[in-house]
């Protein structure tokens, strides 16, 4: 390096099928290469021996030892239980819910988190750069698929923490590449990067610019993808093709176990590479146990039959990402393949077919995003300052409003470091604290987004309903990665803030808040309950004050005499701590309201419309 | 620089509707150098978290200038230094026709399998006609105003604000259609 007193910071691709590590070294970045063993880590781990091993050892010991060998982990980053269920059938090993909707990996007795099994790669990696570059090595940039989520990353960067590592920045993989690519090729304009791995599928538009003055920018506009979809997914379907075609031939074979399923996901594997090679390939798949010896052909045409729904679904992402930049597929000056997946030819000439020109694939799409990563270490190493990288926030984030709806602070394709701020105020006398939900997408309503946790205000100075005004700001930092603080204008305090992530964890983290939430679970629930219950209470009791005087007129004496009675009984319950006995008060009160409702429908009608048109948050 | 600064300011540039994009996007770049965090990645905490401060408030600056109804309405905020103006009137007579617009649109919605979608393209150039008359009243509007901060008379303000309301509605007409026509890929 440049400067030795500099502490290296190398780069990690840390892939769903496999992983490297890459670095600048004095005549230029390249990955990061053990002799006898190349760059290359396979994402695979087998428990031996009460301990990992982790690569190509590993990798050899998936059709022998099944029931010890974990894969395509970065498929579980960071997600619950429940959004697993596509995946659960196609992974072989056991995975079972855990804490908060959290998933563990089973083998044998033990279990461990998605985190901890990807720190084990890490940990191997780190060791192979050790090992070639003859020193310890402390920090890393990690990349990430740009479509990773809050959840995602956190449990990424956490896997990093737990391997020992620094993580001095989590960089989106496209973005990655195109670092590496741009420098290399000194290109400027528009730059579209196809990011085909493993498991995940990311598009990105960027806009490179610069190469006279002394620095260039490396501008993202849009980025687009699919965090579940990729290599591994082809190999699915090809696998699933074999068991249909060994069944048909064999129909007394008994196809059940995981032992079957790796020979089968083997041979796909390999018939899939070799297709992108020759328009076909023969294979022989052999149950010696069950004295089955099954040879025939697969061709490219029913490879590509079966995968070009999966390959349209990139394409769509590619449009979505160009609109979002504000760009045609012509105004793109270059499209850089990444990814081994983006070998195949069925997915180069669909990409080709949609930009209308020849994808360059003069970079080696396994090593791009490692020697993008670790040029990018470099630059915060301050090693350099020739260039900056300016990346998107994926999805939109916000907070949860009156009704479930999703209101968005931070809109997707917003350059990162983002911050928004908003008010927020109390609605009882004298509350102390404000919880406030985060979720991250692109829908309209939070049940179709992810919670990525919440968070809760405290030490808001007691005052009347409504007067505190505490200002939240929601920073989206250079990792992608939110942070939040808040501050109450009027007394000028700091209010303090409790984040309980919805994923995301480390071992000490996750104790600490687990502790934490059994103590207050069943107050948190009564409480938040309440809050919420108080809070639509205040607004049916504002619709009614604004209505009252025009339209009381169309009410008898005792129908309004009976709502005001009922509002009063929702107040008292809505003072107390009983938030089942608030509901049945509340659902009372609207029964009386009716026909107040029905009265004002053409005023209704009205404010809904208003309200289609309003965006969620006018003035802005 | 404070968190508070001005963003024409920021990017030394005059307080004007009409922008010099070639000044902004310099602007632009030269404060990224500037303040970017990855300069000082290896720099003390306080440092860091200032960088990122900054970066954010350069970010969210150049989003705001870059984008003409957001400058329009930061402008005009900055115009009325404080003076209250009516965030929901509209002309006489807009709201009556978004109505039937939306109505028509609803009804689009329901029609499948492709259908409608003439009558589709034919609402979307409507409504795009009428933004850009829209976009280009605002610009005479703003030259009305004039440029000192809190003296602009109120009057063109509030016209101004107006104009602006009407795009937002004329927005999420756009944005409706363009879903319908994602529903039916």
């Amino acid at each position: 390096m440049e400067n030795a007193s500099k502490e290296r910071i190398i780069g990690i691709d840390l892939g769903t099928t496999n992983s490297l590590a890459a670095t600048v070294f004095e005549h230029g970045p390249e990955a990061i290469r053990e002799e006898g063993h190349g760059a290359i880590v396979p994402s695979v781990l087998l428990r031996q021996d009460g301990g990992w091993i982790v690569g190509d050892e590993a990798r050899e010991a998936r059709t022998e030892a099944p029931e010890r060998v974990v894969f395509s982990v970065k498929r579980l980053m960071g997600r619950d239980y429940d959004d697993l269920q596509a995946d659960l059938e196609h992974l072989p090993y056991t995975i079972r819910a855990a804490q908060r909707g959290l998933v563990k990996v089973h083998v044998g007795e033990e279990a461990w988190t998605p985190q901890e099994l990807s720190a084990e790669i890490l940990k191997a990696v780190k060791a192979r750069a050790e090992r070639a570059l003859g020193e310890s090595v402390h920090k890393a940039v990690i990349t990430v698929p740009a479509y990773f989520d809050d959840g995602q990353r956190q449990a990424t960067r956490d896997a990093g923490r737990i391997a020992g590592l620094e993580v001095v920045r989590i960089i989106n993989e496209p973005t990655a590449a195109a670092i590496a690519y741009g420098l290399d090729q000194k290109q400027s304009g528009a730059v579209a990067v196809y990011d085909l791995g493993g498991g995940t599928f990311d598009i990105s538009i960027l806009q490179l610019s610069g190469g006279e003055g002394a620095s260039s920018l490396f501008k993202v506009l849009s980025t687009h993808g699919d965090t579940h979809l990729g290599g591994d997914d082809f190999d699915a379907l090809i696998a699933a093709e074999l068991r249909r075609r060994l069944q048909a031939a064999h129909p007394q074979a008994s196809l059940e176990g995981a032992l079957t399923s790796h020979l089968l996901r083997k041979t796909a594997e390999l018939i899939k590479i070799e297709l992108s090679r020759a328009p076909e390939t023969p294979y022989t798949l052999e149950l010696p146990g069950q004295g089955i010896a099954f040879s025939d052909t697969f061709t490219r045409e029913t490879l590509d039959a079966l995968i070009a729904p999966l390959v349209e679904r990139t394409l769509a992402s590619c449009r979505a990402a160009l609109k979002a930049a504000g760009k045609a597929p012509a105004d793109v000056d270059d499209v850089v393949l990444v990814g081994g997946s983006s070998r195949i030819p069925l997915v180069r000439e669909r990409v080709a077919a949609l930009f209308g020109r020849a994808p360059n694939v003069a970079i080696n799409p396994d090593e791009v995003v490692a020697i993008g990563a670790g040029i990018q270490g470099h630059l915060l190493a301050g090693g350099r300052r020739d260039f900056v990288l300016l990346d998107v926030i994926p999805l939109a984030l916000g907070i949860e409003t009156l009704g479930g709806t999703f209101s968005k602070l931070v809109t997707a394709n917003s350059t990162i470091p983002a911050e928004a701020t908003e008010l927020f105020t109390t609605y009882v006398d004298n509350q102390t604290g404000v919880d406030i939900n985060i979720f991250q997408g692109e829908r309209e309503f939070v049940k179709d987004c992810r919670s990525l946790g919440r968070f809760r205000l405290k030490g808001i100075p007691p005052m009347p309903a409504g007067l505190p005004r505490v200002q939240v700001t929601f920073h989206v930092d250079t990792n992608g990665i939110l942070n939040v603080s808040a501050r109450e204008e009027r007394s000028g305090q700091q209010a303090s803030i409790e984040v309980i992530p919805s994923h995301g964890l480390t071992n000490d983290e996750i104790d600490q808040i687990m502790d934490d939430a059994v103590e207050h679970a069943v107050d948190d629930l009564n409480e938040r309950q309440l809050v919420e219950f108080r809070n639509m209470a205040e607004a049916v009791f504002r619709g009614i004050e604004k209505v009252w005087d025009e339209s009381r007129a169309l009410l008898s004496k005792p129908q309004q005499a009976q709502i005001r009675q009922q509002m009063d009984a929702v107040r008292e319950r809505s003072a107390g701590k009983d938030p089942v006995a608030l509901k049945r008060e509340m659902d009372r009160l609207g029964e009386l309201t009716q026909p107040l409702a029905d009265a004002i429908i053409s005023r209704a009608a009205l404010t809904e419309l208003r309200r289609f048109f309003e965006e969620t948050r006018p003035g802005q | 620089m404070t968190a508070q600064a001005d963003y024409f300011e920021l990017f030394s540039l005059p307080w004007r509707y009409e922008i010099d994009r070639s000044a902004l996007e310099a602007a632009y770049e030269r404060l990224t150098l500037a303040h970017h965090p990855d300069f000082v990645a290896t720099a003390p905490e306080a440092e860091r978290q200032e960088a990122e401060r900054l970066s954010a408030a350069v970010n969210e600056g150049y989003r705001t200038l870059s984008r003409d109804a957001e400058r329009a309405a930061y402008l005009l905020g900055l115009l009325a230094g404080g003076r209250e103006l009516n965030t929901t009137a509209l002309p006489p007579g807009f709201l009556q026709k978004m109505f039937g617009l939306q109505e028509e649109v609803e009804e689009l919605g329901e029609v499948s399998d492709g259908g409608g979608d003439g009558r589709r393209a034919e609402l979307r150039a409507e409504a795009e006609a009428e933004l850009e008359t829209i976009q280009a009243e605002r610009a005479r509007l703003f030259t009305q105003a004039g440029t000192e901060p809190g003296q602009a008379a109120l009057e063109p303000l509030q016209a101004i604000q107006s104009n602006l309301n009407c795009e937002r509605y004329l927005r999420r007409l756009l944005d409706r259609l363009d879903g319908q026509r994602t529903d039916d890929d």
